[in-house]
């Protein structure tokens, strides 16, 4: 008998151990109401996939009135001003004039009822969410009202009045058409109020449930220009999204002042002439379009306005006027930064016209549209510049007298125009810049540059190749492979090479060539050198960078050549990290990362090349290119070695100094690269060596073959920025970048 | 001899039983106090993670956080909020958002707005130091194994264009080596 009576003292022990166990393990149908753990205070059931809650327990949750009539079986809960009916064996709720169906409605369980958890917790105005896999169910009250949307400041700002603001976020569609705000644990007044639908807009409240949260959707029939920076925040309790302002106002007042008005600040408008077409547009970035009044009927100066929203990405307002007359509206200071103003018959001024190397430049107070041309006999080159007058340091007269020009005058040619004539020895090609800087205009006026002598001269060691210029010459010197030629571009230059004897071939030299083609978008001048033979070459520049004097080495230079025999070629892959509308990391004196990497990637380029070694760029322009398609080219191409240029940065302006990165993934070769390399650069670069370092970069990673990434310097460093910007820094880190490589290849890469 | 053969008297019966019963009452005593502990007891303290000033390591800052709030927003707004210690620097540029996070098993996926990138600083280190921030902060959680980092919902090759984001990261031991 003792020993049976032990057993079921010893079962319920185990079966109180189990509960304990259990009722902590099993987080199934967890409930929380108002952030407390209810879920052993109630009883619930699931029913055809519902769950069901104790009347009571729901009546003592809400403070709620219960009533059962069993002779109905029906029940009735009453809270507030909110009274749910439910019957047994019906699928419906009544909630106060409306009913709503149910999956498993009323249902005794053990003579009692239960209902339907979702739906009558719901009518009486609760909020629900489920997380984890609906395993725990959260019940809130309602932490926040909606009271009502409107648009306030002539349109620029959406105000969200509410009770208290609780966490929220702003999403946008694709195309910008729509913008979604979620706000959580917010239920809707009932008098709310929007004043958001117009010809423009429409507002759709939509409330989520099962997540706890409202949906205020505006949807627009044209992208809505809402700030994505900085466009929403909190004022008191209300949350304020702002978008751009638009247009409001377009008029000429009694003074003939023309002003364009919008609802709110108008960034820098650029504004241009045409004389031809007497008209003037400007361009108004970061406004949009709106409702607008347009005030100018049948005006003395303006024949017509027209207003388009030029541009969305980025955005820009264009506002084109049609002069009656010739003379242009020149904008005035600004008085209030959401009007521009703009004064009749003002004309621009030019200033400061100097002569340079093969080019001459002004100043001018508005944008130009200058009109340019070459006449014959004597030859020169006219600019003639409309509604402009002559300021300070425009002379009559400067005497140049080099072979390009031999002076440049500038005189009133009529009413509305001021020409500048540049007289010249002969009719030459010619192009123009204009450059924007603090609201002045510059324009550069170039002329195309000449060869003007091609020589050979020989010594010992070397093979010289002397190239004569007009002018200073804007030039780069390439050496391509296979077969071995010496490649130079020069820019805006005239080729007037048949004008020359043939030169004359050497020993080294086998032909000349000459052609003219677009690269990046510019026309180059393109001489090519073919080679019989090829050891090394320097460049050098004379009279005044008007020549340019290309060494060619006649055999390897002692002790390089002996050191580099036992290398043997290797393709080196240099990626020049970011590029293109990446800019990278910037500094704070706005040096782009993108800039040096390029600079110090082409000149380890160079480098290698005179090493003997076949190098191919990632990028050599300003391109972007992805990181996959970074690693796709170096491993579809089979590189031996993969070196990323980078430069570094981080939110503390002391932080410097120098550091390379490998990754360990692939083999211990990654690691050796990065040794050699920083071994040059952390000792003779001169700034804090900051180690080798092994982290998990997408270059190096992924690329098959023996990679490292360099951080040469911190942009985010003032002194080091300043030191990146200076081709001294940059030829130093190449070199000793290419020492470091030519190292490895040495003691890893004979193979 | 016979009875003892057969097995153990009553009085032996009972102190086994009796031992039993006090053991198993002891495990169930222990097992309750531990599970209140675990429920009521245990402080909400959480570990950040900040970029030291010379930014080749990551230092932790202990701080008490509000035990009702969401503990996985909360640490992004502490992180956020940057360090107190002053020789510490912050890691999360400014404005940025946790749109929302999903936690499937250890893999915690976080959601962050587009200022997360378009207002930082850039740069190796600087990349290094914000995304393992974020990452050592989180699994440093016991619930947390691995973070996966997105960017306004879409996966991205890197934050800034140098650590590859493709895949989920773990606690980097390295950064913190210098503790």
């Amino acid at each position: 008998m003792s020993v049976f009576k032990n057993k079921k003292i010893i079962g319920l022990l185990i079966i109180i151990f189990l509960f304990l166990i259990m009722s902590t393990a099993s987080a199934q149908n967890t409930i929380y109401f108002n952030s407390k753990n209810i879920t052993s205070e109630i009883k619930t059931v699931s029913r055809n996939g519902e769950l069901l809650i104790r009347a009571r327990d729901l009546a003592e949750l809400l403070n709620a009135e219960l009533t059962w009539r069993a002779a109905l079986k029906s029940l009735e809960m009453k809270s507030e001003s909110v009274t749910i009916k439910i019957m047994a064996n019906s699928h419906y709720i009544q909630i106060g004039n409306d009913t709503l169906r149910t999956k498993a409605g009323l249902q005794l369980v053990n003579n009692q009822a239960y209902i339907p958890l979702a739906k009558s917790i719901e009518a009486f105005g609760y909020l629900l969410e489920y997380q984890r896999d609906n395993e725990e169910l959260y019940i809130f009250q309602p932490e926040t009202t909606i009271n009502g949307v409107s648009w306030q400041e002539d349109g620029n700002q959406l105000q969200i009045k509410m009770d208290e603001i609780t966490p929220y976020r702003v999403l946008h569609s694709e195309d910008g058409t729509e913008i979604t705000i979620e706000i959580d644990k917010a239920e809707i007044n009932q008098e709310f109020t929007d004043n958001i639908s117009n010809n423009n807009y429409y507002l759709k409240v939509v409330n989520v449930p099962d997540r706890a949260l409202l949906r205020l959707v505006i949807k627009s029939r044209t992208p809505i220009p809402f700030q994505i920076d900085g466009g929403i925040y909190e004022h008191e309790d209300s949350l304020v999204l702002s978008f751009l302002p638009q247009l409001k106002d377009i008029r000429i007042n009694e003074e003939n002042l023309l002003t364009i008005e919008a609802t709110g600040e108008i960034p820098n408008a650029k504004t241009k002439y045409f004389s031809d077409s007497k008209k003037m547009v400007i361009d108004i970035p970061s406004v949009v379009i709106g409702n607008f009044n347009l005030d100018i009927e049948e005006h003395p100066l303006i024949k017509d306005i027209k207003v388009t929203q030029h541009d969305l990405d980025p955005v820009v307002l264009r506002i084109e006027v049609v002069m009656a007359n010739g003379d242009i509206f020149k904008q005035l200071q600004r008085q209030k930064n959401n009007l521009l103003t703009f004064k009749p018959g003002q004309r621009s001024e030019i200033s400061d016209l100097q002569y340079a190397e093969g080019s001459f430049t002004f100043t001018s107070s508005s944008a130009l549209n200058p009109e340019l041309f070459l006449l014959q006999s004597p030859p020169r080159l006219v600019m003639n510049l409309f509604h402009v007058n002559r300021g300070e340091g425009i002379l009559d007269q400067i005497d140049v007298d080099n072979t390009l020009i031999k002076k440049i005058r500038t005189a009133r040619f009529d009413e509305q125009t001021v020409r500048i004539v540049a007289d010249l020895e002969e009719l030459t090609g010619y192009n123009w810049v204009e450059e924007e800087k603090n609201g002045l205009y510059h324009y550069t006026v170039n002329l195309e540059n000449k060869f003007s002598e091609i020589t050979t001269q020989d010594n010992e060691d070397y093979q010289y190749l002397n190239i004569l210029m007009d002018a200073k010459a804007v030039y780069e010197v390439k050496k391509f492979n296979y077969p071995h030629r010496i490649v130079v571009d020069f820019q805006n230059t005239l080729n007037n090479l048949e004008e020359f004897e043939a030169v004359e071939k050497t020993s080294l030299i086998k032909d000349i060539r000459s052609s003219n083609y677009q690269l990046d978008e510019q026309e180059v001048t393109r001489l090519v050198f073919e080679l019989n033979e090829y050891y090394s070459h320097q460049v050098d520049s004379y009279q005044n960078g008007h020549g340019i004097k290309i060494a060619l080495a006649k055999d390897y230079l002692k002790e390089e050549g002996e050191k580099r025999q036992g290398i043997g070629r290797h393709l080196i892959v240099v990626d020049a990290g970011h590029g293109g509308f990446d800019p990278g990391a910037i500094g704070s004196n706005g040096l782009e990362e993108k800039i040096s990497n390029l600079a110090i990637a082409k000149q380890v380029a160079l480098l290698l090349d005179q090493a003997e070694q076949n190098v191919l760029l990632t990028r050599s322009s300003d391109r972007f290119h992805s990181l996959q398609n970074r690693v796709k080219f170096a491993n579809q191409r089979g590189a031996d070695i993969f070196v990323s240029i980078h430069a570094n940065s981080f939110n503390n302006s002391s932080t410097g100094g120098v550091e390379t990165y490998y990754n360990q993934s692939n083999s211990n070769q990654n690691r050796f690269l990065a040794e050699k390399i920083h071994d040059k650069l952390g000792r003779n670069l001169g700034l804090i060596d900051r180690g080798i370092k092994d982290s998990n970069f997408y270059v190096i990673k992924y690329t098959k073959m023996p990679s490292a990434l360099i951080e040469v310097a911190f942009l985010s460093n003032p002194r080091e920025e300043k030191l990146l910007e200076t081709k001294d820094f940059q030829n130093k880190a190449a070199s000793l970048i290419v020492d470091g490589i030519l190292d490895y290849l040495e003691e890893n890469g004979g193979k | 001899m016979a009875a003892k053969k057969k097995g153990l008297n009553g009085d032996q019966k009972r102190k086994i039983l009796l031992i039993l019963r006090i053991l198993l009452l002891t495990a169930a005593v222990l097992y309750l106090l531990f599970f209140l502990y675990n429920n009521y007891f245990v402080q909400n303290k959480v570990e950040l993670y900040f970029a030291s000033a010379d930014a080749n390591y990551l230092r932790v800052e202990k701080r008490t956080i509000d035990e009702e709030s969401d503990l996985f927003i909360q640490l992004f707004e502490e992180l956020k909020a940057g360090p107190e210690n002053s020789e510490l620097t912050k890691t999360i540029p400014t404005a940025s958002r946790l749109l929302n996070y999903e936690l499937e098993g250890k893999l915690l996926t976080l959601n962050f707005s587009l200022e997360l990138r378009s207002n930082h600083w850039g740069g190796s280190t600087g990349e290094i130091m914000t995304v393992y921030s974020i990452v050592n902060t989180y699994t440093a959680l016991a619930e947390v194994d691995k973070v996966r980092i997105l960017l306004d919902g879409k996966q991205v090759e890197t934050l800034v264009g140098h650590l590859d984001l493709t895949e989920p990261l773990m606690y980097n031991q390295k950064l913190t080596e210098d503790n």
